[in-house]
């Protein structure tokens, strides 16, 4: 039996479901890491062969998705924890359970590299939740309600290992997520709130980021922020 | 040979998208497995929390100053005398002393003291300054400074057992629920007095009465406390739980 309130189960699934998944996600990820780190690497036309110093492709365009969502780092939820504060709300809340989906952190970005070290980047990230709440007594759907976080941010990017193959780097990025909350109040009617909307200031930091490849590549960074929280992978290329 | 290449270069794309499509793909939290709580328990935590719990740190800092008083010349005696209660103090006066993790205590007159809690814990909502008066009996009555929600306290130190002996508040919460909580004379709260700046969170013997009623909420109950287990009876029905022991046994 589940005694806890609220905000205590909330964070232990948080943990427990996080635990579980990550476990099997990192030993994925090293395993692919490896891989790609340590396979032959064909040569692509107009590398300089035999040599340290390769072309400096001014652009790079990347897409990566968050290992961990950033769920709790963009704050949707939140406003769920706020039930177990109140006695009406402790007892509102012990008449449902919810099921969420999280789609996880999704990012598109663009950079200028302006040399080997130094690029700067700008970026568009996604995440959407949905929170459905059911019933304990009939199991049946009682309320839903969904957050949607767009992200624009802007990042400096110093690689500061430089190998035809590997490169490792840190960042630290500032923008805005721009947050969309929309709410059903109750199964039995079908009027929906509108879509209520705030801009959150959002940052990103990452201290250590590792890009495998050449044009084209694989990244895996670990850090902090409102992209993600965590780690991230993706694949880029350089042009 | 460039075919080849190119090749190669759309493998390498479709495997590290699949692979960030597998690892960073969409996640459920399910709380339907985690079981249904129990709204009462939740509550009756929420309430011994902002309500009750800090009571006994006000009878610990009571007991030790009222003993201190009598050996308050002897130095080093009141010093062992706070370490054993509190494991360490910030201050020791005639007349003033303040313990981290307990609060202030001041000597008004002979068994009169003023007490100031330490608020970590307690937001401005409720109680943290307490007038103790000890009785002809030896017990001591507490009266709230703000007279917020409490309507009757009566604390016993008898050896190195607490005793909240009688107890009563109510209010109405913003939400516009009406809450009562109260000890019945006889059925009083005890648990062991600290000890090296070791303390308690839960008592270990007693019953308290819960009524909650209005904005929804219609509940009765009441929760009687056995050494590391808690009963909420509600009518015709007995839950064991835990003794809130997530707050388990503090030490300052």
């Amino acid at each position: 039996m589940q005694h806890s309130q609220k905000n205590l189960h909330l964070s232990g699934s948080f943990l427990l479901d996080i635990d579980r998944i990550m476990t099997g996600r990192f030993f994925i990820t090293g395993f692919i890491l490896l891989f790609f780190t340590c396979r032959p690497q064909a040569a692509y036309a107009g590398d300089v062969s035999g040599d340290d110093l390769y072309p400096v492709n001014k652009h790079e365009i990347t897409f990566r998705g968050s290992v961990i969502p950033a769920r709790y780092a963009f704050g949707y939820n939140y406003s769920e924890m706020n039930w177990g504060n109140n006695i009406s709300g402790i007892y509102e809340s012990s008449k449902y359970y919810s099921k969420e989906i999280s789609t996880g952190t999704w990012t598109a970005a663009y950079a200028y590299n302006f040399s080997r070290i130094l690029a700067l980047q700008g970026s568009v990230s996604y995440e959407g939740g949905w929170n459905k709440f059911y019933n304990w007594e009939t199991h049946g759907l009682a309320y839903v309600s969904s957050d949607n976080y767009i992200t624009l941010m802007g990042t400096l990017r110093v690689t500061w290992l430089n190998r035809k193959l590997v490169r490792l780097y840190s960042s630290f990025g500032m923008g805005a997520a721009v947050e969309m909350v929309r709410k059903i109040e109750s199964s039995t009617s079908p009027y929906w709130n509108p879509v209520t909307t705030n801009v959150r200031f959002a940052f990103q930091a990452c201290p250590i980021g590792i890009s495998v490849g050449k044009k084209l590549y694989g990244l895996a960074e670990a850090g902090i922020g409102h992209q993600y929280v965590g780690a991230c992978l993706g694949i880029g290329y350089r042009f | 040979m460039t075919r080849n290449l190119r090749l190669s270069g759309f493998i390498n794309a479709a495997c590290l998208l699949a692979l960030a499509i597998c690892l960073s793909s969409c996640v459920m939290y399910n709380e339907e497995k985690e079981g249904k709580t129990v709204p009462a328990y939740d509550t009756f935590k929420m309430l011994y929390s902002d309500n009750v719990a800090h009571i006994f740190r006000a009878a610990e800092l009571c007991s030790f100053f009222d003993n201190y008083q009598k050996i308050r010349t002897d130095r080093d005696a009141s010093e062992a005398l706070a370490r054993g209660y509190f494991g360490s103090f910030e201050s020791l006066y005639y007349e003033m002393a303040w313990i981290p993790g307990w609060g202030t205590i001041n000597y008004i007159s002979d068994g009169v003291y003023g007490i100031n809690l330490d608020n970590m814990l307690l937001d401005s909502n409720y109680e943290t300054e307490y007038m103790a008066v000890k009785r002809e009996d030896g017990r001591f009555q507490l009266y709230q400074q703000a007279d917020l929600h409490q309507e009757e306290l009566s604390v016993s130190i008898i050896g190195k057992q607490l005793c909240i002996e009688s107890f009563s508040m109510s209010y109405t919460d913003s939400y516009g629920v009406s809450v009562r909580m109260s000890v019945e004379s006889g059925s009083g709260l005890k648990m062991p007095i600290c000890s090296g700046g070791n303390a308690y969170y839960a008592p270990e013997t007693g019953k308290i009465e819960v009524s909650l009623h209005g904005n929804g909420v219609e509940d009765d109950f009441w929760i009687e406390f056995e050494k590391g287990l808690l009963y909420l009876n509600q009518p015709g029905l007995t839950t064991t739980l835990p003794n809130m022991d997530e707050y388990g046994y503090m030490k300052y």
